[in-house]
């Protein structure tokens, strides 16, 4: 008995170690990293195309929050085109969290495979019947003309259209600054104090107060890339900074604090809501879509 | 002396205990037979979702290809079969149960497959809206089927491993915490592959060529 255990145990370690050798012996198409919304990795699209889908897709996130990603790949061998999308989908994470609205459309060209990938919380706008449809009756068609350009945008112009049919939540971007704000004001206020405190003493009341607001202002014009916003914060910081040079009792200090804190907080806050970067927002996808040929 | 010397042994005892449990993979435990848990609620609601859609597919192949009796009929019986099967959540921890259900499961993978083969001889079904619709549902739901169970394994591999290792498996042995049983290899090929295969292969074909 005991023997032939044994012999089982190690005709199942040979098994494994055949198979993970399959594994290794058959590499897996990487997952490119999500720099742009279109990501044409086979140059089929035309450089006018992407960027008139580019402008489409951050309009849609801008509007409505969904974010929405064409991938274009050679192949997806030795996967199926739907084991590559949901690994896609699982490494990028499209879609706001919680909310779960992002969708991909990916078209592999030498399998032409085209499959359109639905996160979780689109799968009511984007069901898998029209999804397949999106491919059959209006992707396909174009790709069998060889007309990439034209059908990747019709095909996007759909999604485009179902998505914004949809109530979703607002793209609540004062709610993402609030609640980075939130995050970074205790800071903010604690630089904005020791800071001010350090210029002051080199540069006197008035001068430290000047660079404390310069310095104050020129970071969140940095990380906001908005003039006003840097300026305000600026200012608030070296009426602050002047507060706090003016009386070293807590009580008008702490009354300036606020203010202050609001300056500062608001710079670095806007940072996680205003920035150019695009990346995924924390969405989840189960699979949903569907996938076509032409 | 003795009074203080009595607390602080029962502070640093009460601390251990505390680094113990925290340490020795007792939370750990806690959060992956959670997972594991939810990874299974979500197959079976996959599974779930596909029973409930077969219904209306069969009646409307019936209504294109009712001579088709014993292929139908398979369906239907398919699913009764898995649908009476109690998937409880206690199946997980049980290795028979489990494989009975993934068994019934296959069973109707496959039954559905030779439906979704049989359809190809008929044109007017294959170009009815309706049917087109409930096919591409029924993919989806296969997809999301594959998916549900890869995370389910997954889940189920990330519990085994801390269940397994030391120290953890003493916290788990104290507390009752065994392996749980995986989606068998073989008959994970046996259910996932008809769907994709058989049903692929024939629909790419004919749709291609009438094209070109």
């Amino acid at each position: 008995m005991a023997f032939t255990g044994l012999r089982l145990r190690a005709a199942a370690a040979a098994l494994l170690c055949f198979t993970a050798g399959l594994g290794f012996s058959q590499a897996l198409v990487p997952v490119p990293p999500l720099s742009a919304r279109v990501i044409d990795l086979t140059g089929i699209l035309s450089g006018s195309a992407v960027n008139r889908i580019e402008t489409e897709l951050a309009a849609v996130e801008a509007h409505k929050g969904s974010q929405i990603v064409v991938l274009i790949v050679p192949t997806t061998h030795p996967e199926e085109i739907e084991q590559y999308g949901i690994r896609v989908a699982d490494q990028w994470k499209l879609g706001r969290k919680g909310i779960d609205d992002g969708a991909i459309l990916l078209v592999a060209k030498d399998d032409r495979r085209v499959r359109i990938e639905v996160g979780y919380g689109l799968e009511g706008a984007l069901p898998d019947a029209a999804a397949n449809r999106i491919v059959d009756e209006t992707i396909a068609p174009h790709f069998k003309l060889g007309d990439y350009d034209g059908g990747v945008e019709a095909g996007v112009a759909q999604m485009i259209a179902v998505v914004n049919g949809e109530p979703l939540p607002e793209p609540d971007h004062r709610w993402e600054r609030h609640s980075s704000m939130h995050n970074v004001l205790p800071l903010a206020l604690i630089v904005v104090v020791v800071a001010s405190g350090l210029l002051r003493a080199v540069f006197g009341r008035l001068g430290g107060s000047l660079a404390t607001g310069g310095l104050a202002g020129a970071i969140a014009w940095l990380l906001t890339h908005i003039i006003a916003l840097g300026a305000g914060a600026g200012v608030l910081a070296f009426l602050f900074a002047m507060l706090l040079g003016s009386n070293r009792g807590w009580s008008t200090g702490f009354g300036g604090g606020a203010a202050g804190g609001w300056g500062g907080g608001f710079g670095g806050g806007a940072g996680g809501g205003g920035g150019g970067g695009f990346s995924g927002g924390g969405g989840r996808f189960g699979g949903g879509g569907a996938s076509g040929s032409w | 002396m003795r009074g203080t010397a009595f607390r602080w042994g029962a502070i640093g005892l009460g601390t251990c205990v505390a680094l113990w449990l925290s340490g020795c993979g007792y939370n750990a435990l806690q959060s992956k037979d959670e997972q594991v848990k939810s990874a299974w609620s979500e197959v079976l609601n996959q599974y779930q979702r596909r029973a409930d859609l077969i219904p209306n597919l069969v009646n409307t192949v019936k209504g294109y290809a009712a001579q088709e009796q014993t292929v139908l009929l398979g369906v239907t019986q398919a699913r009764a079969k898995a649908g009476s099967i109690q998937a409880s959540p206690d199946m997980i921890n049980d290795p028979q149960a489990l494989a009975k259900f993934q068994a019934a499961q296959g069973e109707l993978s496959g039954a559905l497959s030779r439906l979704l083969v049989v359809s190809e001889r008929y044109p007017e079904l294959k170009s009815d809206q309706n049917f087109r619709d409930l096919q591409a549902q029924l993919e989806g739901t296969e997809n999301r089927i594959a998916v549900a169970r890869n995370r389910y394994i997954q889940a189920v591999q990330d519990y085994n491993l801390t269940v397994r290792t030391f120290p953890n498996n003493l916290t788990a042995a104290m507390f009752g915490y065994k392996p749980k049983p995986n989606f068998a290899v073989e008959n994970e090929a046996v259910i996932s592959k008809p769907p994709a295969v058989d049903f692929s292969a024939p629909a790419a074909a004919p749709a291609s060529a009438p094209a070109q």
